[in-house]
């Protein structure tokens, strides 16, 4: 991607609508995950967490949904997804691009408190490790 | 954790691209884009052979255990209602300090073998206790100081 394109890039952040309890439970719904962790208080409380935890891949989802929403799904080939910290019910996720350069492509996942939750690398097509 | 499973294949089966499965997560995200991701994300490779298939194989504690990553590398969509083959195997799986690491790799492939998805989920599990206190004691009480959060 050229210096030209890449000034052409929309890099404002994208805030996700908040998890809600039924978000959460559609998307292990969604993709059989049996885990209590992300429906079970209480089973949450056994694990350490004051509350369920949202699912790894809807973490995902949400990155890749901003990515899709700035850039289009053709453009996102790889994203490699490190969870920080718990995403809990009622969070508000913002995702932000970071050192969004030629060969370095970041974005980062804050909650409504400011909060990293996760960080993300990006391979778009046309970068040179396509 | 079983570091016995290095390299094995945990699960190797076929799986359809449910319609109404694409239908929860696209409700669950709730955005303009979200049958497009959700058509990139519709499984999830530690449970796709079904509950604990690769949980229980590779003795993940629930209670101890979180994902602290995933990885995806995509070659295309998937499309609803296709049938894919998935294999699942575990790519990597360590003793760290007061931690065991476990990497699954679930590849996906469309009915003529092209391969659709590689997707990566790294699990971090917090030994119990008492084999903490070991390895402590080992280390000739030197803990390695490592959190889970």
């Amino acid at each position: 991607m050229s210096d030209q394109r890449m000034s052409e890039l929309d890099l404002s952040p994208v805030t996700a609508p908040a998890v809600t309890p039924e978000a959460m439970r559609s998307f292990v719904d969604g993709v059989s995950d049996p885990n209590p962790v992300h429906t079970d208080p209480e089973f949450a409380a056994t694990a350490g967490l004051p509350d369920v935890v949202v699912q790894a891949s809807h973490t995902t989802a949400l990155a890749l949904d901003a990515l899709i929403a700035r850039f289009g799904a053709d453009a996102i080939l790889n994203l490699d997804v490190r969870l920080r910290g718990p995403i809990f019910p009622g969070d508000e996720v913002t995702v932000s691009p970071v050192s969004f350069g030629e060969l370095d492509r970041g974005v980062e996942l804050r909650n409504q408190r400011g909060d990293v939750v996760a960080t993300g690398i990006v391979v778009m097509r046309g970068d040179p490790d396509e | 954790m079983n570091l016995e499973t290095l390299g094995q294949v945990l699960v190797e089966t076929e799986v359809v691209v449910e319609p109404d499965s694409v239908a929860l997560l696209v409700d669950a995200l709730g955005t303009p884009h979200a049958e497009e991701v959700a058509l990139r994300l519709p499984f999830f490779g530690p449970t796709v052979g079904g509950g604990d298939s690769v949980v229980g194989l590779i003795d993940l504690s629930l209670e101890r255990g979180l994902a602290g990553g995933q990885s995806f590398e995509w070659h295309r969509s998937f499309r609803p209602g296709e049938r894919v083959s998935v294999v699942v195997s575990v790519e990597d799986i360590i003793d760290k300090g007061t931690l065991h690491l476990a990497t699954v790799l679930s590849e996906y492939r469309d009915a003529d073998g092209e391969l659709i998805q590689r997707q990566r989920t790294v699990f971090v599990e917090r030994k119990p206790a008492d084999e903490q206190t070991q390895d402590a004691a080992a280390d000739d009480g030197s803990a390695a100081g490592e959190s889970a959060s």
